[in-house]
């Protein structure tokens, strides 16, 4: 349901007088928006009066819309019972949630700062109209919502944080001297880097921080049995929240112990999760008053790549410190060389152009710093993208045209009027065009009094 | 052999024109090969929408409404029947008892399947042995109660059938109509040609000569219960259709008419008449108010085709063809496969007992283009008994070379590289320049080009449109793709209604009612509020108000005071 529907709905046949009167008196909306719905949906959006609404919110309130704007797709009621007491889990839906609506509709509904509708009857199933009932918060009100830890404290520097737990696990892998064990998630395979059975991408070292963030704050059970689908793991809503915090800014657990329980739907212990996420290098850590505090890890310093990249003259290839190389260009590189370990076992790898790979790679990849230095300052790489720059644009393998034979001049002529500038003209009477033209060229071809024989391909 | 001849057959309705079971044969092979058909769940017939279809194509010109009216027709479900014991065509025809109380059998997804290499082998037969095939199926099927006795197994005749009431025990299970058939078609082969013959007279005859053609003298029962039968125990009369009071005894002087002499009335009307080996005339019964129909078919003509059907010396199909580009097919029977072949490059005109045919140059092209092999002049050369015309011959080879004017190469690529060397022979189609190849197999083609270290680049085109080209790309594509322009979305249409509306406060009752009275009186829309003594209206009004003010002028001294 899109929200320009939702509004439509909400202020057309949803709210009462009542609501409306309410509504506007909140937000400080012109009395005219009380007598026309229309008028009412144009001025609903404008941001006069939300800023304040939304500051009278309570904290948890506050909080519940921050999760409301990192869902996709409008929630159902039950989404609100997590900051608002319901009565229990027992009896119907209208009576487990009638509450929670009589309180998100005095609260947000009448505060002009949540959109409200109904959705379709589902004909398999019959349900009330709480069940069919929407919610989301409209993009034009994201910006305004208040900061979701209230008062975070301002400190210089960036902390203490692991920036080399990826990193490490990589090496760890390289150096084993037995292949393909349990837990090894990196290897090198038919000359290339692979995580997890696939080309290494910086992005999946993110995802394997994730999962292991995320495993490690699992409690007992082997996995949480999550039945809304709204809240977020502990692992992710941590990150979420403390995503939220401006430069400088960090966090304790005591002020992450409400936004965690509303956004995971459940109390869960800020501290530990924290800890956890230090430990795996997504959150940087300080003490100070006696107490820990966290905010996520600063990005990985720039390095140049003369710091990693080191020509070996005597066995023509390039040897990649992996200690010091930065994921992005870990990445470059494996996407246009073919890679193996180092004979030392000293956690580095040797590379030599592949130019299937080079052929294959893009004019931006191609650009980038780490590769850039490898062509300009090794002899191999340099080579084969003089070669590549030679041979590149000169083979070119057509699909998705059709190509016939043409011998009559007339009926050419006739094809090349029919179609314009969507025929191209080969030599030896030959022509190409874009298959969805075939049946016009049919038509043509029939149309003067030829018939058209087919070479099928085998 | 001295049969009667019929002196005037005036009185009589004769029967010389009958459905061609040869020709409606292969047009139903024809219609199943192109359609998946599927028969009838319940009771394995035909489905309505394929019968109706079919009967139109079909020669019996009583099939159509026969269909229509019955939702089958006699005729088709013979050629349907016909078909399937030639083994040309294959279904299930047992079916399966769906479950223990099912009181008849059921066919889920009974589809008729063609049988392309038993079609294509009686296609290759000639017209002789195609004939003596068809003849073998006929004599040898519908034995026992399936006979001429109980039922029209051939789709044709008028006649009425014994009862077949206790038809399965007696004499009748044990006579072998295959050769039964085949000894009266062997009379008739020596019977005169083109003369009217008396069915009676023929009977007579067998009578007096072959009195035990039919039903042995003492015939062998195989149930000892049955050897107290006698002779003619199957076969009673009755006085209404489907009784069988009135027995027949061995003794009775026309004991043989009733019974021998039947089925040669049966037999006649039956398969000869089919074949066209006969035709038949029918005249009013000996006897009313008995059933079966007795004496009807009075007289019988049998044609030459017979003897030459049973020597096997039905001639081949003659062709001919005419400077005006006119084909000539004669053929005694039905020529299936020279139809079939004339019918791939030349249109159809006359379909008879000469089959014109006129040659097109678009047909022409069009199956030279399908088949490269096909040698259209070899073809009427060697079928022709005349040589071709030389203008005929000249433009033929013109058709047939204009099918490469056209060629279209699907599902292929195209190559262009500027590598003479490179490695693409076992992908290549067709070479259209150098450097330039229509190719198959793209994606392992690609492959073996990175493999070449080529650097390849692979470019998808659009339905309806080329692709644009990667920057310094070498092709003849180039320049080729649309410029996309952005475009501009359109704007939304809005009209806004403008009404303007004028109240007029009168300064009383009275002069309202009269305004409101005169403005009615013009059919000019207004709002009254008698309490407040307002008069509104739209502004486009204001010239029936302005009339009626000035009316109320003549009485009151009106000034209008604007606010």
């Amino acid at each position: 349901m899109k929200p320009s529907d939702m509004l439509h709905q909400m202020c057309h046949s949803l709210l009462a007088a009542a609501d409306v009167k309410a509504l506007c008196k909140v937000r400080g909306l012109a009395s005219d928006a009380i007598k026309s719905p229309g008028i009412l949906e144009t001025l609903f959006l404008s941001s006069q009066g939300v800023s304040d609404v939304l500051t009278s919110l309570d904290p948890s309130e506050v909080t519940l819309l921050h999760l409301l704007r990192n869902s996709h797709a409008p929630v159902d009621i039950s989404f609100f019972a997590r900051a608002y007491d319901n009565k229990g889990s027992y009896g119907t839906f209208n009576q487990r949630f009638q509450g929670t609506f009589a309180k998100v509709k005095q609260r947000l509904i009448r505060g002009g700062v949540l959109l409200w509708a109904e959705g379709r009857q589902n004909f398999s199933a019959q349900q009330s109209k709480l069940e069919r009932s929407r919610f989301t918060l409209p993009l034009e009100f994201h910006c305004h919502l208040p900061p979701l830890i209230a008062s975070p404290r301002e400190f210089d520097g960036s902390g203490n944080w692991k920036p080399n737990v990826a990193r490490d696990k990589l090496l760890a892998d390289l150096r084993r001297t037995r292949k393909k064990a349990d837990n090894q998630v990196f290897h090198v395979e038919a000359d290339e880097l692979q995580l997890n059975g696939k080309r290494f991408e910086a992005a999946q070292l993110i995802e394997l921080q994730q999962s292991g963030w995320a495993q490690a704050v699992q409690t007992g059970k082997k996995k949480t049995d999550f039945k809304d689908t709204d809240s977020k793991q502990p692992a992710a809503a941590a990150l979420c929240i403390l995503s939220e915090l401006a430069d400088g800014c960090w966090a304790d657990a005591e002020q992450l112990a409400d936004p965690l329980r509303i956004f995971c739907g459940k109390k869960v212990d800020g501290a530990v999760i924290c800890e956890a996420g230090w430990e795996w290098g997504l959150l940087a850590k300080r003490k100070a008053d006696g107490k820990l505090w966290y905010r996520p890890a600063p990005k990985q310093p720039h390095i140049a790549p003369h710091q990693y990249l080191s020509p070996r003259e005597q066995d023509d290839c390039v040897s990649v410190d992996l200690t010091e190389i930065p994921h992005d260009s870990l990445e470059q590189i494996v996407a246009i060389s073919d890679q193996r370990l180092s004979p030392g076992g000293n956690g580095s790898l040797l590379l030599t152009p592949n130019f299937v790979k080079l052929g294959r790679a893009d004019d931006n990849l191609l650009a980038t710093e780490a590769v850039q230095w490898l062509v300009e300052h090794t002899q191999p790489f340099a080579e084969a993208y003089v070669a590549l720059s030679e041979r590149r644009g000169k083979t070119i393998l057509h699909e998705g045209v059709t190509i016939a034979r043409v011998s009559d001049l007339s009926l050419k002529v006739a094809i090349e009027k029919a179609l314009g500038r969507n025929v191209v003209s080969l030599k030896n009477d030959f022509i190409a065009f874009p298959l969805g033209f075939l049946p016009d060229v049919q038509r043509v071809v029939k149309k003067s009094g030829h018939v058209v024989k087919e070479v099928a391909a085998k | 052999m001295n049969i009667d001849r019929i002196k005037s057959i005036s009185k009589l309705d004769t029967v010389t024109t009958r459905p061609d079971i040869r020709r409606d044969l292969h047009v139903f092979l024809a219609y199943v090969q192109q359609r998946d058909m599927k028969r009838g769940h319940r009771d394995n017939t035909i489905n309505k929408t394929d019968a109706r279809r079919l009967a139109k194509l079909l020669s019996d010109p009583e099939a159509e409404s026969e269909v229509n009216e019955d939702g089958y027709s006699t005729w088709l479900d013979f050629v349907d029947r016909f078909a399937h014991q030639l083994g040309l065509v294959h279904y299930d025809t047992e079916g399966t008892y769906a479950g223990y109380t099912s009181q008849e059998p059921s066919f889920p997804d009974n589809y008729i399947e063609y049988d392309a290499k038993a079609c294509n082998k009686l296609l290759s037969m000639n017209l002789a042995r195609q004939e003596t095939y068809l003849l073998e199926v006929l004599l040898n099927g519908y034995q026992g109660s399936s006979s001429e006795f109980y039922t029209s197994p051939f789709g044709l005749g008028r006649l009425g059938w014994f009862a077949s009431w206790g038809s399965a025990t007696g004499v009748v299970p044990m006579l072998d109509f295959t050769a039964i058939r085949r000894f009266l078609l062997g009379l008739l082969a020596r019977c005169p040609t083109g003369e009217w013959l008396s069915v009676d007279s023929f009977v007579n005859y067998l009578k007096a000569n072959h009195h035990y053609f039919l039903i042995p003298k003492k015939p062998q029962m195989k149930n000892k219960w049955d050897r107290d039968k006698s002779r003619y125990h199957n076969f009673r009369e009755s006085k209404h259709h489907w009784g069988h009071e009135i027995e027949i005894k061995e003794t009775d002087p026309d004991a043989f008419e009733r019974v021998e002499g039947r089925y040669v009335e049966h037999f006649l009307e039956g398969l000869p008449n089919l074949l066209g080996y006969v035709d038949v005339a029918y005249g009013q019964p000996q006897r009313k108010g008995i059933h079966p129909s007795f004496g009807v078919l009075k007289a019988f003509r049998v044609s030459e085709r017979l003897q030459r059907a049973l020597d096997g010396t039905i001639a081949e199909p003659t062709l001919r063809v005419t400077p005006n580009f006119d084909v000539y097919l004669q053929s005694e029977l039905y020529p299936a496969r020279l139809i079939r072949e004339l019918q791939r490059f030349c249109e159809h005109v006359t379909k008879d007992t000469t089959n014109v045919f006129r040659l097109e140059r678009q047909r022409v092209a069009a199956a030279c283009a399908d088949d490269a092999k096909l040698d259209v002049i070899g073809l009427l050369e060697s079928l022709s008994t005349e040589p071709l015309p030389a203008n005929v011959r000249r433009e033929l080879l013109d058709w047939a070379a204009h099918s490469d004017k056209f060629v279209l190469y699907s599902g292929c690529s195209l190559l262009e590289t500027n590598k003479q060397d490179a490695d693409v022979k076992r992908y290549r189609v067709e070479n259209v320049s150098a450097g330039v190849d229509v190719v198959h197999l793209p994606n392992r083609l690609f492959e073996e080009l990175e493999k070449q270290q080529l650097a390849p680049l692979r470019v998808k085109h659009g339905q309806k449109s080329f692709s644009p080209m990667p920057a310094k790309t070498r092709s003849a594509f180039a320049n080729k793709a649309k410029t996309k322009r952005k475009k501009r979305d359109p704007k939304t249409k809005v009209t806004l209604m403008r009404v303007t509306r004028v109240q007029l406060l009168c300064p009383d009752r009275e002069f309202l009612d009269r305004m409101q009275r005169l403005l009615a009186d013009a059919s000019c829309p207004v709002e009254a509020d008698r309490k407040r003594l307002t008069l509104v209206y739209s502004k486009q009004y204001e010239p029936e108000v302005t009339r009626a003010i000035r009316e109320l002028k003549k009485e009151f001294e009106v000034k209008i005071d604007d606010q």
